[in-house]
């Protein structure tokens, strides 16, 4: 999938419909994306690591991280492997 | 004509909200009181409205249609519902439709392609300083500074529109006095490895340039020199807005704190106003 609409995905979880139908069934909330088994599981999971390395904003996997209730510890720890400090300058290209 | 009485900035972050309490009493205390100084400041100018350079974090504005300068044109602008872990922020604030229109013809005079948006909301951005100012019944025209999703427009365009937007003031009859509030930064990481890092040298050299009252040197970062600051030390373009458009003159420090628990140095800003650019 595009790194756009990931983006587009992790920021419709922030809105109470979207976060609505993602808790009630996910299933019918990622149709469309055309995800693989893995980014299923990485949105589903709180796979913050996964979600980083595929493009996704930083604004938008901290809120995605306050909605699935990630502590900032875990989120620190997930991300240790990239680089430090990244600072998100990421978009300037299409990914 | 309408005229800039009052300029100031100040960092934003939920974490003022969701770790209210958690920091050390005397450090809230000089936080919040400085918000409060801030808050006071505009409300003792006598400003009928306040032109608010602030940066959406992809809650009303997203990807799909990401505008790099846009101004609120409406009577009101709730909040923002995708942050509701913020349950004390109120429902929204009143816009003057009016100074904002204004301001979108004259930058658009001005060769700045400024979005007008007639519906849009607000998130921490706006609502996080605003809400520590106190009591300050007076419209707002808040005005979106891309900061959040590269590419992003260089530090120099936000110091031209500072002085574009000045002008677009003193050229304004239905008010005589309009406060600027520039909101964000100084350095900060978000979503990023390293959340939560501040790096009080980086800080150091924005704040001091802004001291001095050399916005105009601080603008001329590049993209890259301002990043060092993290993904929220873009915000820095906020601040340089409002620099240019109080004349860029040297700017009083009212707070500057570092506190780890709010992920910032966090600092309150005050221009007095000076000749235009």
């Amino acid at each position: 999938m595009s790194r756009y609409l990931l983006n587009k995905l992790v920021h419709e979880i922030q809105f109470p419909e979207g976060r609505a139908l993602f808790d009630s069934s996910p299933e019918a909330f990622l149709e469309g994306y055309d995800l693989t088994e893995d980014e299923v599981a990485a949105v589903r999971g709180g796979d913050v690591r996964t979600l980083w390395g595929m493009g996704v904003n930083p604004y938008l996997l901290r809120v995605y991280q306050l909605w699935m209730k990630i502590s900032d510890d875990d989120f620190r720890a997930q991300l240790a492997e990239f680089p430090y400090p990244d600072s998100g300058g990421r978009g300037d290209d299409l990914g | 004509m309408a005229e800039i009485v009052a300029a100031v900035a100040a960092s934003h972050t939920p974490l003022l909200f969701l770790r209210h309490d958690d920091p050390a009493p005397e450090v809230r205390e000089r936080v919040f009181s400085a918000y409060e100084r801030m808050g006071k400041l505009v409300a003792d100018s006598g400003a009928e409205a306040l032109i608010v350079f602030g940066n959406d974090h992809l809650h009303s504005l997203f990807m799909d249609r990401h505008p790099p300068l846009a101004v609120g044109v409406a009577p009101k602008f709730p909040n923002v519902p995708s942050e509701a872990y913020m349950p004390e922020v109120g429902s929204g604030r009143a816009g003057d439709e009016k100074l904002g229109l204004h301001l979108v013809k004259e930058l658009l005079a001005g060769h700045f392609d400024a979005a007008m948006c007639q519906e849009v909301g607000l998130d921490h951005s706006f609502v996080c300083p605003i809400h520590f100012m106190g009591d300050l019944p007076i419209p707002i025209v808040p005005i979106y500074q891309n900061t959040v999703s590269p590419p992003l427009a260089p530090a120099r365009r936000a110091y031209e529109i500072g002085i574009a937007v000045r002008r677009a003031v003193e050229k304004y009859d239905g008010l005589d006095r309009v406060a600027v509030l520039g909101t964000g930064a100084p350095s900060h990481w978000i979503g990023t490895p390293g959340m939560g890092r501040i790096d009080e040298e980086w800080d150091g050299r924005v704040i001091d340039l802004l001291r001095a009252g050399d916005a105009k040197g601080l603008s001329e970062w590049s993209n890259e020199e301002v990043l060092e600051g993290g993904n929220g030390g873009n915000e820095i373009r906020n601040w340089i807005s409002t620099a240019a458009a109080a004349g860029d003159t040297p700017a009083d420090l009212l707070i500057y704190e570092v506190e780890p628990l709010w992920f910032l140095g966090v600092t309150v800003l005050y221009w007095p106003a000076g000749p235009a650019l």
